[in-house]
């Protein structure tokens, strides 16, 4: 044997040496034993899970205990199966997947419970007294829903940029585990934009993705079955026909501008905007007069499970100048509004008016049908077309069966709102959750939550996107926003995107708009080295 | 035997003295070396002061983040090139203190230099060790030009250190070299991406060129071809841009980051010396030159034919270059010096340096340096700017504004072109109460500059200023990852649990009674309206009662100046500041009316002067540019002068 190996199996064997020393130094963890100084009320835990109702197949809910003390245990059980016990020094809670999955798969629509018990930091001192070395703390309950959620969430992750980034990217978020990986960003086709991600039925053989580039233009890029090909223009806001054969998308002449008093700090507006569709088989792109007013500003348009209505957003267009942000900006409010539409005969029908903002008092965006085609959720602010800037931006929600009865759309505010922005929600594909954006807890960052939906409507108290670290959320920088729920993975790899939109080949788009305001035979303006962006 | 003996001790001490001569040579190369890098590492800590570089500027746009913890880490590991970038953004962060920065890049150019000279050397070309100068000259060039390159050349370094690893293990068979390229194709392909390259690309040239193993140099071409691919591609997903390019200079992340292009060739030159060198060399040797003999003979077989070509006075300089090592050790050493210098003298920009020591000295609040920097740069907005704002700060502005080159555009940096550069705007406009503003223009930075410390500060700042505390936490708990910034973040994050509106902090509280409350666009895109918008929100806002003066008397719209000077008994001031009197004056003189001022001022302090410069003025017929070098000598730092030609900070 050389010397050199010598002097590695004599390391080797320190570190065994030493690791095994440190694990009996170290000692073991043991479950406290009472008698318990009973706190009588639930531990702080970040981030606060208590009371959510939450899929069986969600990623462990790793939090950490914000109660001082020199040592933590939590023991997490339901009706059946083996409890989880997990000790901790630092407070942080990090749950064994394998076990954790085991036990709410076993306990459907039971509760899950965590018992949290904390070593009293003075533990030394207090050792002799009566009430002994552990605190302990009313349970955190959860419920787990008999119901699935989707298996992946698809977002947009970027920094809350103003109008300059470095790095933006789709990303789909395993919800079982922590794997989060790129369904394509910018960096595939040299900086840029990309945005208005959307899958048909809640799964990803047909999605859309919209790519602004500098270099290689803009674009559409559609994923239809297991290929992807470029359209020669871009998508804004998109919603598939549940058939599949049908987008329909917004073209947006996005203006931002800046406040100068103001917590948030950011606003846009549409100085024009319009709706278009896409047929897929045919490659046409298409509008009719009904969505495309211009004295209207049309957007976020929304499909019926059915594919007999399109929903969309319309409202007056009081200005000429379309280079100017107007002085009453802050007086524009959308009409919730939709359209028959016959898919078959590619034929519309009349127009009609779901919800005006003369009757709300508020603007109505983005909205959304459940795909089971009871429910309509929606955003509603003070003004505008961009709920994510505005902190009054909440979600309400039209029970659209009780619409169908006695002809009319009801509206209420939903519960789990905060005082921040509301925005970008989106359905399972079994209608039983939702997962939207929201500012809540900062009002600059933008987290993805879940919610329960029950059969009655009830909408229960949001959970946050569990992430591995229990921490990652104070001081993670990134928005996540445009939350997807989808059933699969997306199946397309990275750079076989990417490689369709440097490509040349693209679908030509024979359409007389190609900016929101019609001009014909007028050039697209170029775009700027630094383009506006939203999130 | 004994005529042997003799033989053999004659031999030895023939031996000997080769040994010795070889030990004086490596000891003066080491010293000469040694003095080299000693004077290139005084130069970047104490000359190009490199933690202006660290600071950035608002210029250099690529300058890596680095944030303590695996999560960091890990974002690093899951590309090919991640994990020397991931070493450059952490040696990058000792650039915050000069000193160790310049350790950092002289450790860096003396490890290339190694590379290069152990490269030479095994290929038997001595003459060439020289260019192992080379690397630490262009380095000389790139940080004498405020530019930074330095992962790039890190992924260099890690190239050449392989290239070395393969030429010192690979002097046996065939199958064995193919391993150990393949194996090390592999691990350096990882580690420092597009970097990889190179490595392929000498390797091939020294078995086709130098070992005449064509098989085998066509072999690692392609594996240079493919092992980006496969790896990059198809095992890590990359894009196929990317999988060819990452950390290679003409990368589009890199491309795209840099502001100054001319330093592009210059790293150019970095990455194709050595290749190209080799090419040459092996061309040379392969073409230029017969037999296949060990170089040391073919050399002395050219020196014999050089020998019977050179007339006698090359030739005794030439023995005497040769013969006498201390000569030749000065000629080279003075040759390098030479080129180090003239490199350094050709590249050193003295007036980027003052853009970046104005910016910097603004950001430390050093406004003594910072303008006794600015007078050495014969202006543009990004030095007016920090000059008006350390006037202030010294309580001179209104005394000695134009002293500096002074234009509108510059003065509150509004123009649509400084739209993206607001690096140089947010401190200014925090200390003004444009919070709001300042908060735009740390966005646009972290989106331009990356989440930089100063950025995140800014934010941190802005946030709690605001009332934002849930998001001045997040920017605060990001700023607690940073090596050097950690400590503000989480003494503020420690304040904030006992006081989470922070009413005990006096400068939050002050900064929050300055805030405009006003929120219009006019406020953004309008100076006066800014301005007269803090005013109306706290009338004791003193910089913004002096920028609006000075922004009247920049657009000469001294009425409404004049309008304005009975706030300067509200202020507090003691007395009429120089510039506005002389103000005073020209508003009298065109107008007919004369300035009143409540309370008793005394008399004005500018009147001599006033006085000398209408006579001047009048001396040469009032001719506004007979009168101008005269002027200019006496009172190119007056408002006078300004207001007569509209430009200023002339005078000698």
């Amino acid at each position: 044997m050389s010397k050199h190996y010598r002097y590695l199996l004599t390391l080797v064997a320190l570190l065994c040496i030493g690791a095994l020393v440190y694990a009996l130094c170290r000692g073991k963890d043991e479950a406290p034993s009472g008698p318990f100084h009973s706190v009588g009320r639930a531990a702080k835990i970040h981030p606060d899970y208590s009371g959510a109702v939450i899929p069986a197949n969600i990623a462990p809910l790793n939090f950490s205990v914000e109660e001082a003390g020199a040592g933590y245990y939590v023991k997490i059980y339901s009706k059946q199966g083996p409890q989880i016990e997990l000790h901790s020094r630092s407070g942080n809670i990090l749950i064994p997947q394998n076990s954790w999955s085991k036990l709410l798969k076993t306990n459907r629509g039971q509760e899950v419970r965590f018992d949290i018990f904390v070593k009293r930091a003075d533990s030394g001192a207090s050792s002799q007294s009566e009430e002994g070395l552990w605190s302990r703390f009313d349970s955190v309950v959860n419920r787990i829903a008999r119901e699935d959620i989707d298996g992946f969430l698809v977002y947009r992750r970027i920094d809350p940029v103003h109008s300059t980034w470095k790095k933006m990217g789709i990303y789909q978020r395993d919800l079982q585990g922590f794997d989060e990986s790129v369904v394509l960003d910018n960096g595939y086709y040299g900086g840029g934009c990309l945005n208005c991600h959307a899958f048909c039925n809640n799964r990803t053989d047909k999605m859309l993705i919209g790519i602004r580039s500098p270099k290689y233009g803009s674009s559409a890029l559609l994923v239809d079955g297991g290929a992807a090909s470029k359209i020669g223009t871009k998508f804004g806001y998109t919603s598939w026909h549940p058939s599949g054969r049908v987008a329909a998308y917004s073209i947006n002449h996005v203006s931002q501008f800046f406040h100068t008093a103001r917590d948030e700090v950011r606003d846009v507006v549409d100085l024009d905007s319009l709706l278009a569709y896409y047929l897929v088989e045919t490659g046409e792109v298409k509008t009719t007069p009904a969505i495309a007013k211009k004295e209207r500003l049309e957007t976020y348009p929304a499909w019926s499970p059915d594919g007999r209505y399109l929903y969309f957003c319309s409202a007056p267009k009081r200005w000429t100048d379309n280079a100017a942000i107007p002085d009453n900006y802050d007086q524009i409010k959308y009409d919730l509004v939709r359209i028959s539409y016959d898919v078959q005969s590619d034929t519309w029908g009349e127009l009609e008016t779901v919800l005006s903002a003369q009757d709300t008092g508020l603007s109505i965006l983005l909205p959304r049908i459940s795909p089971d085609g009871r429910r309509l959720l929606f955003c509603m602010c003070d003004y505008g077309c961009f709920p994510v800037y505005q902190s009054g931006s909440d979600l309400y929600m039209i029970d659209l069966t009780a619409a169908k009865k006695n002809g009319r759309y009801e509206y209420r505010r939903l519960g789990i709102n905060s005082d921040e922005s509301e925005s970008w929600h989106s359905f399972s594909s079994n209608s039983r959750w939702i997962a939207f954006s929201s500012k809540r807890k900062n009002g600059v960052f933008t987290r993805s939550y879940i919610s329960y939906l029950d059969q009655e409507g009830r909408v229960c108290k949001p959970l946050l996107l569990p992430q591995k670290d229990p921490s990652y959320y104070n001081s993670c920088l990134w928005t996540y926003s445009v939350p997807e729920l989808v059933v699969e993975r997306v199946k397309l790899r990275k750079e076989g995107l990417g490689r369709v939109v440097r490509g040349p080949a693209k679908t030509p788009v024979d359409f007389p708009v190609t900016r929101a305001t019609p001009k014909a035979g007028a050039a697209s303006p170029p775009e700027s080295s630094y383009l506006t962006e939203r999130e | 035997m004994a005529g042997s003996h003799r033989k053999s001790s004659r031999g030895g001490a023939l031996v000997q003295e080769t040994a010795d001569a070889d030990l004086g040579r490596d000891r003066d190369a080491v010293i000469g070396a040694s003095i080299f890098f000693l004077a290139f590492y005084l130069y970047l800590w104490l000359y190009v002061d490199l933690r202006l570089i660290y600071h950035g500027g608002g210029i250099i746009a690529n300058f890596p983040v680095f944030f303590r913890g695996w999560a960091f880490f890990e974002s690093f590991t899951s590309y090919p090139g991640g994990l020397v970038e991931y070493a450059g953004a952490f040696l990058a962060q000792l650039f915050y203190y000069s000193w160790a920065g310049a350790l950092i890049v002289t450790l860096l150019a003396w490890s290339i230099g190694l590379c290069i000279g152990y490269f030479f050397r095994v290929a038997r070309a001595p003459g060439l060790r020289g260019l192992r100068f080379i690397p630490a000259i262009l380095l000389l060039v790139i940080y004498s030009r405020y530019t930074y390159r330095f992962t790039s050349i890190l992924a260099l370094l890690a190239a050449l250190s392989c290239v070395c690893l393969y030429l010192k293990v690979t002097a046996g068979r065939k199958l064995s070299c193919i391993i150990v390229f393949g194996v090390l194709s592999a691990i350096l392909y990882y580690i420092a991406g597009g970097g990889y390259l190179l490595f392929a690309a000498i390797c091939a040239i020294y078995e086709i060129l130098m070992r005449r193993r064509w098989p085998m140099g066509i072999l690692y071409l392609l594996s240079g071809a493919a092992v980006p691919y496969v790896e990059g591609v198809l095992i890590f997903g990359v894009s196929i841009i990317n999988a060819y390019s990452e950390l290679l200079p003409f990368s589009w992340k890199i491309v795209d980051r840099v502001t100054h292009e001319e330093t592009f060739d210059v790293v150019y030159v970095l990455y194709l010396l050595v290749p190209l060198a080799a090419l040459g060399l092996g061309l040379r040797r392969r073409f230029l030159t017969t037999g296949a003999g060990p170089a040391e003979h073919r050399g002395s077989r050219a020196k014999r034919r050089s020998k019977a070509k050179h007339p006698k006075l090359l030739t005794r300089i030439r023995l005497l270059y040769t013969g006498k090592p201390k000569f030749r050790w000065i000629v080279q050493s003075l040759v390098l010096l030479a080129v180090a210098g003239g490199a350094v003298f050709a590249s050193y920009s003295g007036k980027r340096k003052i853009e970046f020591e104005v910016v910097y000295y603004g950001s430390a609040k050093m406004w003594g340096r910072l303008l006794r920097s600015a007078r050495g740069h014969p202006g543009n907005h990004r030095v007016t700017n920090a000059v008006n704002r350390a006037l202030y700060h010294t309580g001179r502005l209104g005394y000695d504004m134009f002293s500096y080159p002074q234009h509108p555009e510059g003065f509150l940096l509004t123009a649509e072109r400084f739209k993206v550069a607001s690096w140089d705007r947010f401190e200014m406009r925090i200390e003004l109460g444009l919070v709001s503003m300042a908060e735009n223009d740390l966005a646009e930075c972290m989106g331009m500059f990356g989440k930089r410390p100063a950025i995140l500060k800014g934010l941190a700042w802005v946030n709690m200023v605001k009332g934002s505390i849930g998001s001045a936490r997040i920017y605060l708990g990001a700023l607690g990852k940073t090596l050097f910034d950690a400590g503000w973040a989480n003494e503020y994050l420690d304040r904030l649990e006992s006081d989470p509106s922070l009413s005990t902090d006096k400068e939050i509280q002050r900064l929050r009674s300055l805030c405009v409350a006003k929120d219009h666009s006019t406020v953004f895109s309008d100076n006066e309206q800014a301005m007269l918008a803090l005013l109306e929100k706290n009338s004791t806002n003193r910089m913004a009662f002096e920028y609006m003066m000075s922004w009247y008397l920049l657009t000469k719209q001294l009425e409404k100046f004049v309008g304005n000077v009975k706030k300067l008994n509200d202020l507090g001031y003691s007395e009429v500041p120089g510039l506005y009197d002389e103000a005073f004056f020209i508003y009298a003189y065109s107008t007919g009316k004369s300035v009143e001022l409540e309370g008793d001022w005394g008399s004005p302090k500018a009147g001599p002067r006033i006085e000398d410069f209408t006579r001047i003025f009048k001396n040469y017929g009032r001719n506004k540019d007979a009168a101008f070098a005269e002027l200019a000598k006496k009172y190119g730092d007056s408002y006078l002068f300004y207001n007569l030609y509209e430009f200023s900070g002339v005078k000698n």
